[in-house]
């Protein structure tokens, strides 16, 4: 799985699980805060998603990894 | 050798803070006359099984005279790391049974221990303010207790603590019924959950008017 794939499929988590709308969901705008908005309650059921997608674990990282999309992308890639 | 020394020390440590907090307990009935009633008598057996217990927070006592009463539970309290780091008070909380959360970061450890500890077959209690009221006016409820129901399915119980810990007065808490919110509805849980934190704010909001109407 690239990069690109990866990326299509946390956007597609993203969108089922948390109800964000695709239209605003892109690479670079940041999920928590003034971005799209979640909180770190938000973060467990993405952990939980990605853990049963891609059998990553992201329990105990630190919020870097959570930043936005690319960099929820390029941490699974990595731990792939 | 040096390690083996220091972990004796260490569970000698242990077991002073237990004894110590045993006799505060005994200690604590008599001072504080704890009453407690019940809305609904059914939760009497809830609260013999694992359950996340909620309570409005009026006292730093409340962290501790809340698990003395209900000290044949298990109950594991929910701290902030402001309290928990502190250098004496790390001693006891880490040898009991508190949870660190650390509030100001992306912390989901708690929700990871908590979910072990019921697994388990313990309980945790959550001041979901997430901080004092001095003045007993309930703030706005934080929904991570609900996201805790939701990892393990057991019932959420509100207590309403009366609060003010005067020597030899009754210290009441009212135990509430079990919180019906559907806690695995559709949708992002900081929005979903939120909407049922309300109303488990409500239902404590209830409780405390309800005990002040009845003196």
């Amino acid at each position: 799985m690239n990069e690109q794939q990866i990326s299509e499929k946390i956007k597609e988590l993203l969108i089922e699980n948390l109800g964000i709308e695709a239209e605003v969901l892109t690479d670079e705008i940041p999920l928590f805060g003034d971005g799209i908005g979640l909180d770190s309650i938000d973060s467990l059921e993405m952990i939980a998603a990605i853990d049963k997608e891609f059998g990553v674990s992201m329990t105990g990282v630190g919020k870097e990894p959570f930043y936005n999309v690319a960099s929820l992308t390029k941490y699974v890639a990595e731990h792939l | 050798m040096k390690k083996l020394l220091s972990e004796l020390a260490d569970r000698c440590l242990g077991a002073l803070i237990h004894a110590a907090y045993f006799i505060w307990t005994g200690i604590s009935h008599v001072l504080y006359l704890p009453k407690v009633t019940y809305e609904d008598e059914t939760v009497k057996d809830k609260l013999k099984g694992p359950c996340i217990l909620i309570a409005n927070h009026t006292s730093h006592s409340d962290g501790s005279f809340i698990p003395q009463v209900f000290w044949r539970k298990k109950i594991n309290v929910l701290v902030t790391t402001k309290w928990y780091d502190k250098k004496m008070l790390h001693i006891f909380f880490s040898h009991l049974r508190y949870i660190p959360i650390n509030l100001k970061e992306m912390d989901n450890s708690w929700i990871e221990k908590a979910v072990e500890l019921i697994r388990k077959g313990e309980s945790v209690l959550i001041f979901p303010e997430g901080k004092l009221s001095k003045d007993g006016t309930l703030g706005e409820f934080h929904p991570g207790f609900l996201m805790l129901a939701r990892l393990t399915d057991v019932p959420v119980i509100p207590l309403a603590v009366s609060g003010g810990y005067r020597k030899f007065h009754r210290q009441s808490i009212a135990v509430g019924s079990v919180n019906t919110f559907d806690v695995h509805a559709k949708g992002r849980p900081s929005v979903v959950l939120k909407e049922g934190a309300s109303s488990c704010r409500q239902q404590i909001e209830d409780m405390l008017q309800a005990t002040k109407s009845a003196g």
